[in-house]
């Protein structure tokens, strides 16, 4: 018998090359090696044609170990260029035997991607689809999708998101989708000593409170500690409400007071000389009471310092209950929860604030006497909205330019926000009744949900604030497209881009374009603006288009024009075309190899375009398309036209009462 | 009218692990638009998340849910900067919830025009060995109450005495004597 070993080289491919197909069985058949305690990248394998399908015939665990290839772009770990070999339990993978038709030394070469028709269940029997998932590797916080294919379903990543946004977009894509943060979507105050931002800065809180609660899912014992937070911050922040408060009332008092003192020593005086007829007498009498008020008036200087401490003291657990109250009504975010919010706790201050001075402004009535009409609530109210920061410190002739349109709040993931601190007073205004409902929670008497639920909104579409810039008065609309029809029926949109209703003035920079979705539902869109000389907004551009919002104006648009960011170098005009997504052309004028004008063909669109450019040589030119409604078809509607109020009026969510 | 058009193709992932990848262009929507690209890390129980990414809006975040830390230098000599942080055109911008705490030998603020310090409660300033000096050229002192106020007569109660048959000294002599005892007496009957 002629040695089998005579007849062959012994060299691979010289003997027959054979390919094979297997799967890598489940980890309990990989012994130490996935512990630590064998050597190479080996994995088992069940190869097919080669091994049966019954374990029984063939346990996994007597399977043949099968080395792996690395690629050249992975590094063998030579000069420490490495990359892990990446294979999982389940995989099906394709290989060769290094020892041909021996078929006893494996090799894999390389895995097949997981489509969506690939079970991912628990392994059932050899050569079936498995998960990949095993006790050494675990599911962690990501959509546990196994797939490898070109889909956007496949293997989803958290997103930037808020939490209940990427529950939006779970219902409407099928699967768990995570918020890559929780802090995505928080309100942060930041510093400002020259605007009032005190009523901004509990907003926030109260808006960010909400979010948190909602994310707890009902975990009662979290939710009170993260109320019990929030409500501290707040209670911290009233220091510095009441501080304002009372350079106000001081102010205030010192002419009242002063007057008070003049009028005390006429009386006195007046009623002295009429029972003695001795102007000196009456003098003397007039110039004792005055002196007499000198202790009540010193009181009252020193009671200012004392009532702060003892009002935050009080303000604890009321914050507590109010904000409780608050977080247990709304359903859903509403930005006028916060201002109900707000308004309530400007009204509580004051109200205890009443209670707080009644002996110490008690102790001057002689003084208050001759003013009738003086009510210390109405003077706290009032001063709300004239609470003074630093800018009359400032000495004569110095600008205050450089604090104009500071951004007073910034959205985690999102950006800038503007401030709404003109509003204070009309918060006060608005929920003066509220004033007597948190009486009510002090007396125990349940009444706080009857006043903050019952009315029906419709959804709103979002609105654009265009603030800082150092101008002012812009104003302009959001213009929606890519409309969405959502399982629920819902139809929401992109922003494709921002039409300038009012151009405004004043402006050195470039104002912040922040669009506010009062519903909290739409999100990703991004817009930037630019000046002309003149100080006047004089474009508006997307950088992002968003989705999920609320839809209102869904009227034909087209691109107005485009913004050359960059010209870019080395176009031509033989071999440069600009197009866009959507099949339209653009005409266009090069300069010294840059693209020095782009200039669209009457382009009517329904989302954002976005341009590119073909050149043979041309490279680094950055175009921004400016959409908005062509000039022959008039005014645009600033609220919801008919259409669209059909698309969305079937939707009636459940929210608190806001005022009008 | 079309949904928003999602370049599926162009995304490129490289998931090591359930607990780490690199995403790039996904085109899923966040709030300052999609991702240019994400780096992201969540720890087996999911209690920790951490990323860093860029979106198409232009934001470049970094986040973690517990604890990021900064060091740097530990090689430098003294003198050296460690770590730098610069806002090459606008304003940088520092909030935290609880206290921001700035520690070291000395500690220089400067500003070319203006600085501010505001607090809602109390500002302390207190020297140990030195001194304090305000120097300006124009130095105001405002104030309802305190040895200040009261020893410039801008105190509460002096202002309203202003202009009244009430002299100074009287209300110095019954505040600062014996009557501040009834002062403070009034004070705790009316509170």
């Amino acid at each position: 018998m002629i040695d089998e070993s005579l007849l062959k080289s012994n060299f691979i491919g010289r003997d027959g090359f054979r390919w094979w197909i297997g799967q890598i069985p489940p980890i309990s058949a990989m012994g130490g090696q996935v512990d630590g305690e064998g050597w190479g990248n080996r994995f088992k394998v069940r190869i097919l044609g080669y091994h049966p399908y019954s374990e029984a015939e063939l346990p996994n665990e007597d399977l043949p170990w099968a080395q792996c290839l690395i690629p050249t772009t992975a590094g063998s770990g030579a000069a420490n260029v490495s990359t892990g070999v990446q294979l999982q339990p389940g995989d099906t993978v394709l290989g060769f035997f290094l020892d041909g038709d021996n078929a006893q030394i494996p090799v894999i070469l390389a895995t097949f991607g997981r489509s969506f028709s690939v079970p991912s269940t628990t392994y059932q029997s050899p050569f079936v689809p498995f998960t990949g998932y095993s006790s050494k590797v675990e599911k962690a916080k990501v959509t546990p999708n196994q797939t490898n294919e070109q889909r956007e379903d496949s293997n989803p990543s958290p997103v930037s998101a808020t939490q209940e946004q990427a529950d939006a977009i779970s219902q409407k894509v099928g699967y768990q989708v995570f918020s890559e943060n929780f802090a995505i979507g928080n309100k942060i105050p930041l510093a400002n000593t020259t605007k009032n931002t005190r009523i901004d800065k509990i907003q926030s809180i109260v808006k960010n409170v909400i979010r948190k609660v909602r994310n707890l899912q009902g975990d009662i014992e979290k939710i009170r500690q993260v109320i019990r937070q929030a409500a501290d911050k707040i209670v911290t922040l009233c220091n510095d409400l009441i501080g304002g408060m009372f350079n106000f009332l001081i102010d205030y008092l010192i002419d009242l007071l002063k007057k008070g003192l003049d009028l005390l020593y006429k009386l006195v005086y007046a009623q002295v000389l009429a029972a003695t007829g001795n102007p000196v007498v009456a003098h003397l009498a007039g110039v004792a009471a005055q002196e007499a008020m000198v202790l009540p008036v010193k009181a009252l200087e020193e009671a200012f310092g004392c009532i702060a401490g003892e009002a935050i003291e009080i303000m604890k657990d009321l914050v507590y209950d109010i904000l409780d109250s608050t977080v247990g009504n709304v359903e859903r975010f509403v930005s006028c929860a916060a201002d109900q919010f707000a308004g309530t706790l400007l009204n509580s201050i004051i109200g205890i604030l009443e209670g707080l001075f009644e002996g110490p402004l008690g102790a001057v009535a002689n003084l208050l006497q001759f003013f009738s009409d003086f009510n210390l609530g109405n003077i706290l109210r009032e001063s709300i909205g004239i609470l003074s920061e630093f800018g009359a410190a400032f000495a004569c002739n110095q600008s205050l330019d450089n604090y104009k349109g500071l951004v007073n709040e910034w959205t985690v993931g999102g950006g800038p926000s503007g401030s709404v601190s003109t509003l204070a007073t009309s918060l006060v205004g608005a929920y003066t009744n509220i004033r007597d409902i948190t009486n009510t929670i002090n007396s125990g008497v349940e009444g706080i949900t009857e006043c903050f639920t019952g009315a029906l909104q419709f959804a709103s579409p979002p609105v654009i604030n265009i603030f800082g810039g150092r101008g002012s008065g812009a104003t302009a609309i959001p213009i929606f497209g890519n409309l969405v029809t959502n399982p629920d029926g819902n139809v929401t949109a992109s922003i494709i881009g921002v039409q300038l209703t009012n151009p405004g003035s004043g402006y050195t920079f470039p104002p912040f374009i922040e669009i506010v979705d009062d519903n909290d539902q739409g999100y990703g869109a991004v817009a930037r603006s630019i000046i002309n000389s003149n100080g006047e907004v004089e474009s508006i551009y997307m950088v992002s288009e968003g989705e999920n919002y609320s839809i209102g104006n869904i009227a034909e648009f087209s691109v107005l024009k485009v913004l050359v960011e960059e010209g870019g170098s080395g176009y031509d005009d033989l071999t440069t075309v600009i197009t866009d997504d959507l099949g339209n052309e653009y005409d266009y004028q090069i300069v010294d190899g840059r693209i020095y004008q782009v200039t669209p063909l009457n382009n009517i669109v329904n989302s954002l375009p976005k341009l590119s450019i073909e050149s043979d040589n041309g490279f680094g030119a950055i175009l921004r398309p400016v959409v908005g409604a062509l000039k022959e078809s008039g005014n645009i509607p600033a609220s919801p036209d008919a259409t669209s109020v059909n698309l969305f009026s079937q939707e009636v969510q459940v929210s608190i009462d806001c005022p009008t | 009218m079309a949904e928003r058009n999602k370049n599926i193709y162009k995304r490129q992932l490289i998931s090591f692990n359930p607990n780490f990848r690199i995403d790039t262009a996904n085109p899923q929507m966040g709030l300052s638009g999609t991702d240019v690209y994400k780096i992201y890390g969540v720890t087996d129980n999911g209690d920790n998340q951490s990323s860093i990414s860029l979106s198409s809006g232009g934001l470049f975040s970094v986040y973690n849910d517990h604890t990021i830390q900064i060091s740097g230098g530990s090689k430098n000599e003294e003198g050296r900067e460690d770590v730098v942080i610069i806002g090459n055109n606008g304003n940088v911008s520092i909030s935290a919830n609880g206290m921001i705490r700035l520690y070291a030998t000395n500690i220089m603020v400067e500003a070319e025009e203006d600085i501010h310090f505001k607090a809602g409660r109390n500002v302390i300033m207190k020297s140990g060995a030195g001194r304090i000096l305000i120097d300006g050229e124009k130095v105001d002192i405002k104030g309802t109450s305190g040895n200040m106020p009261s020893l410039l007569g801008i105190d509460f109660t002096k202002r309203i005495f202003e202009g009244s048959f009430v002299g100074i000294d009287f209300i110095d002599n019954a505040v600062g004597g014996i009557v501040k005892n009834v002062v403070s007496t009034v004070i705790d009957s009316v509170l």
